[in-house]
Order: C-alpha cells, then sequence, then structure tokens
C-alpha cells in the first residue's frame, strides 16, 4: 500500500530522528551544509531544503537556483538499500543524479554518509527504512546494467604483480588473498 | 539429540556488555541444483541499550541464477527470541535440542523467495568455548552435519530439499565490529553419508597475523577427527571476478570502497598428522559481502561469503575421504 508520507515530511523525518539519535551526527551535518540549499527529487516529489536558525527547512521546488540536486526514484532506493545497486552503478545508469558544482557535489554525498553511518546505529532511523520499504509497491529489483567502459581496467595479473612486488597483498609475500 | 544449548546475553552487571554477540548460522547444500542457502540471524551490542541490534540474513544461491535475498536490520525490541531462536521479519532461525534439530525460514515475497527447513543433526555437536578473537573472544557451537527436509522457492521456482545437506553454529562472544580481527572458516560438505570439513582460523583484520586453524572431519557414523596446528596448511590463490552482492545496501553504499574486493577463486587445504591425510581444493563459483556495523561504536566488519566445489581425497583413521560436494569460504576482516 503506498505510503502517506511525502517526500518533504520523509526528509524532516529522518533529521529529526537523526538529532535525537545522535546530537553530534547533527551538528556535523550542519556544518557539512552550511548555508547552502539543496533540491531533493523523488520521482515526481521535489522538495528544496537548508536548514534555518529552528533547523531543517522544506518547501516544494519552484526550479529557482540551489547550489545542489540528487535527483532519484523509489524503485532505485530500494535496490540501493537491499544491495542489488551500487552507488556508483545507479550513477553510470543514469538512475541516481546529483548534480552541482564539485565542493557541492562532495558537501551532498559527505551528508548521505552521515546519514547512513548514524542509521547503522539508530533503530528509529532503520524504523523509517522499514516504513519506506513498506510504503513502496515493489517490482522485481533491477541490477546494474553490464558491460559499461567508463575507464579502461588494468589487468588484473598485472595489478596483482605490482601489489605483490611491494608487499601489499593480504596474506603477504606468498602472493595469496585469502 | 545434540547438547544443550542457548543464548548468551550478558548479566546486568557486565562490563563487556556492549561488545555482545550472539549468532545462529545454517547453511544448505542442495547436490542436486547446486543451491546453496546461507541463513543467519544474529544479536549485536548490550540488549539494554537502545541501540542494540538484530540482524536477519537470507540468502539462496542457485546457479543460473545467482543470489536471491537480504539482509535486514532492525532493533533488538523488534525482533522475536526465545531460548536458542532468533526470528526477524524475513528470516527465522530455531534449535530444539532434544530433537537435535533446527527450524530456519526466509521468506522475500518481493523477490518470490523462499525456504523452509528442519534439518536434524546426524553427528554430535562440537564446542570450543572462549577463543581470542581480536582483543575479545568467541566461542563455537558446531553441528558439521545435518540431514534437511523441506524446500526453497527461488525466483517462483520451487526446489525441493529433502537430499539437501546442511550445517549449523551458533557463536557468541565479545568483539566491536571495527576491531582488528578477521577470520577463515569454511564448510565442505559431501552428499550423505559422505564426510563433512569444516575449517577456521582467526586472524587479524588484514589476516598478515594467524592464528591456529582448525580442521573438523565429521564421518555419517558419528565419528570425527579434528586437525590443528602446523600439520595443517591452508592456501588462497587467485580471486573471482568481483562480488555478486554486498548487504545491507545502506551499508555498501557507505563503503563503496569495499565494491572492489575480490575474493579469492581457490582454496586448498593439506591436513597430514603422519597418520592421516586429507587434501581438499575448493572452486569458488560466486562470492557476496555481507558488513556488520558496531551499534556502539563507529565501526564495521566485512564478511565474505564464496560459495562453489569442491573435491577431497585421503584416508582418516582408515576411511576413504574422497569425495566431491559443496561448500562455503568465509573470508571476515
Amino acid at each position: 500500500m503506498p505510503t502517506e508520507r511525502k517526500l518533504a515530511d520523509y526528509m524532516a523525518e529522518l533529521v529529526e530522528r537523526l538529532e535525537a539519535s545522535d546530537p553530534a551526527a547533527y551538528a556535523r551535518l550542519r556544518h557539512v551544509v552550511g548555508g547552502r540549499r539543496g533540491r531533493v527529487v523523488l520521482d515526481a516529489d521535489s522538495v528544496d531544503a537548508g536548514f534555518g536558525p529552528a533547523g531543517l527547512t522544506t518547501r516544494p521546488s519552484t526550479g529557482g537556483p540551489v547550489d545542489g540536486v540528487g535527483a532519484t526514484d523509489r524503485e532505485t532506493t530500494l535496490d540501493l538499500m537491499d544491495g542489488y545497486l551500487e552507488v556508483t552503478d545507479a550513477i553510470l545508469d543514469g538512475r541516481l543524479e546529483v548534480r552541482g558544482s564539485v565542493e557541492d557535489v562532495a558537501r551532498i554525498f559527505l551528508a548521505v554518509e552521515l546519514l547512513l553511518d548514524v542509521s547503522a546505529r539508530s533503530p528509529s532511523l532503520q524504523a523509517l527504512a522499514q516504513e519506506f520499504r513498506a510504503g513502496v509497491p515493489r517490482g522485481r529489483p533491477r541490477r546494474a546494467s553490464r558491460g559499461r567502459d567508463w575507464h579502461r581496467a588494468v589487468p588484473l595479473d598485472r595489478e596483482r604483480e605490482l601489489l605483490e612486488r611491494l608487499d601489499l597483498l593480504p596474506g603477504g609475500s606468498d602472493g595469496t588473498v585469502p | 539429540m545434540i547438547a544443550p544449548d542457548w543464548l548468551r546475553p550478558p548479566a546486568a552487571t557486565d562490563p563487556t556488555a556492549d561488545a555482545y554477540k550472539d549468532w545462529l548460522h545454517l547453511n544448505v547444500f542442495d547436490h542436486e541444483s547446486g543451491l546453496v542457502g546461507l541463513v543467519n540471524v544474529s544479536l549485536h551490542g548490550d540488549p539494554a541499550d537502545p541501540r542494540a541490534r538484530a540482524v536477519g540474513t537470507g540468502l539462496l544461491f542457485v546457479p543460473g541464477s545467482g543470489w536471491a535475498g537480504r539482509a535486514e536490520v532492525l532493533a533488538l525490541d523488534d525482533a522475536s527470541l526465545g531460548e536458542c531462536s532468533i526470528a526477524t521479519e524475513i528470516v527465522g532461525l530455531s534449535v530444539h535440542h532434544r530433537s537435535g534439530s533446527v527450524a530456519a525460514s526466509v521468506r522475500v515475497p518481493e523477490e518470490e523467495l523462499a525456504l523452509s527447513v528442519t534439518a536434524t543433526a546426524q553427528v554430535g555437536s562440537i564446542v570450543f568455548e572462549r577463543r581470542p578473537l581480536g582483543p575479545g573472544w568467541f566461542s563455537w557451537y558446531g553441528v558439521p552435519r545435518l540431514s534437511v527436509q523441506g524446500e526453497a522457492v527461488v525466483d517462483g521456482r520451487r526446489i525441493p530439499l529433502d537430499w539437501a545437506s546442511a550445517y549449523y553454529d551458533h557463536n557468541w562472544g565479545r568483539w566491536h565490529w571495527g576491531d582488528d580481527l578477521g577470520w577463515v572458516w569454511g564448510a565442505f560438505l559431501t552428499p550423505a553419508p559422505g564426510p563433512a570439513f569444516i575449517v577456521t582460523q582467526p586472524t587479524d583484520k588484514s589476516h598478515r597475523r594467524r592464528g591456529s586453524s582448525k580442521l573438523v572431519v565429521t564421518f555419517g557414523d558419528g565419528r570425527l577427527r579434528i586437525f590443528e596446528g602446523p600439520g595443517l596448511e591452508l592456501a588462497h590463490e587467485g580471486s573471482l571476478d568481483g562480488l555478486d552482492r554486498r548487504v545491507p545496501g545502506a551499508l555498501a553504499a557507505l563503503h563503496g570502497g569495499r565494491a572492489a574486493m575480490r575474493p579469492a577463486a581457490r582454496f586448498r587445504l593439506v591436513a597430514d598428522d603422519g597418520r592421516d591425510h586429507v587434501a581438499l581444493e575448493f572452486a569458488g563459483r560466486s562470492a557476496v559481502q555481507v558488513i556488520a556495523a558496531d551499534p556502539a561504536r563507529p565501526g564495521y566488519g566485512f564478511i565474505h561469503e564464496t560459495v562453489g566445489e569442491f573435491a577431497s581425497e585421503g584416508r582418516v583413521g582408515g576411511i576413504d575421504v574422497a569425495g566431491a560436494g559443496l561448500g562455503v569460504l568465509e573470508h571476515a576482516d
């Protein structure tokens, strides 16, 4: 059954639960975001968000200028949550889009990392994830498309030879990789 | 009947309660279809701490179909606990010692995935108490071979498991994920009534410092033989192309660099004490990475499960241990 909660409600709830679970992480999140405003797009829902003196503020996006944009859909979010899709593959397949200056994009990913790290230790954030999952009609998971050559692969044998020569292989100089 | 066992939650006064772990684990090997099932339910952290968690992992590998299933993380209070049972929403595992049976269930409806089995011990249980694991310790209660009744449904396809083999263990102890610890562990089972081989070796996180390894060989009539020390050699060779799944996805996203891990493609062990001799060669087919987060402090453990086939040869106690079967090799760091 589709959830009643809208994207802005999820974002508000996420940040509120983060602050309650780990105030230090919340302070770091505010520091990372600073005075920037970002746009979050999930399917047809689009929200502009930033931090004000009272905490997170959100408003429906009107398409005005923002410092960074992150866009995806619910299906991709579930495929990421269930480990069917890596973040890199989601970006390369066009299922996750992040736009902004280099610094703003780096800050967006840092903010996401902070949230993920705390979610590992916060039952209330895990419960919110379960609620999100329950609210999305689940189709079959979509894995990453294969065969993308976006950089030249280093031949594995040469890579191993180099690591072995530098004694950097786990397991030591016998060349074994447990 | 197998020896009584139970979950080991810490006493309220235990100063190491924040490092508490309890872990029930069943592997199912279907020699007919090649299915390998990993069913794991675990408790992490001081039960009195609201951050304590229960994790349920149900992953099935079927040749030609790949991996199905997922891992789920719940507050410990949201899991259903018994004397020796843990159930989350998608995974449940319960041990009944009087009948020597382990009941396991996995339900992931969105993938048309289900597993429902009752595994019955064919050999006795083995216990190793309070062994060092990094700065902490662990205990291991294992049943190397169980028979199986039940079935799996993968992608809507029904796979009977009445001729499958299973391995069960219960681990408990005190450690924090992210500590300087790791291990190698493997279970390799021929079809019944052939031998089962269980190997274990504690290591540091980099796998450069390796503790004393053990090989347990059990036979259908219940006899067992343990090799350990210098007479046992383990070797890892080559590497698989990569990991086919990483779960839970949120933790995988947090550790993108870990997606590059390439587990060993082959594993060889030789055990020889001058009287008995075992040689085993395992060829990995596919691997997943299960990421464990510590509830009490920032720290993560990475458990790589490689499934594949193996062949063995040798003689133990005058019994020929030549055979072939399915196995799981685990590399944790």
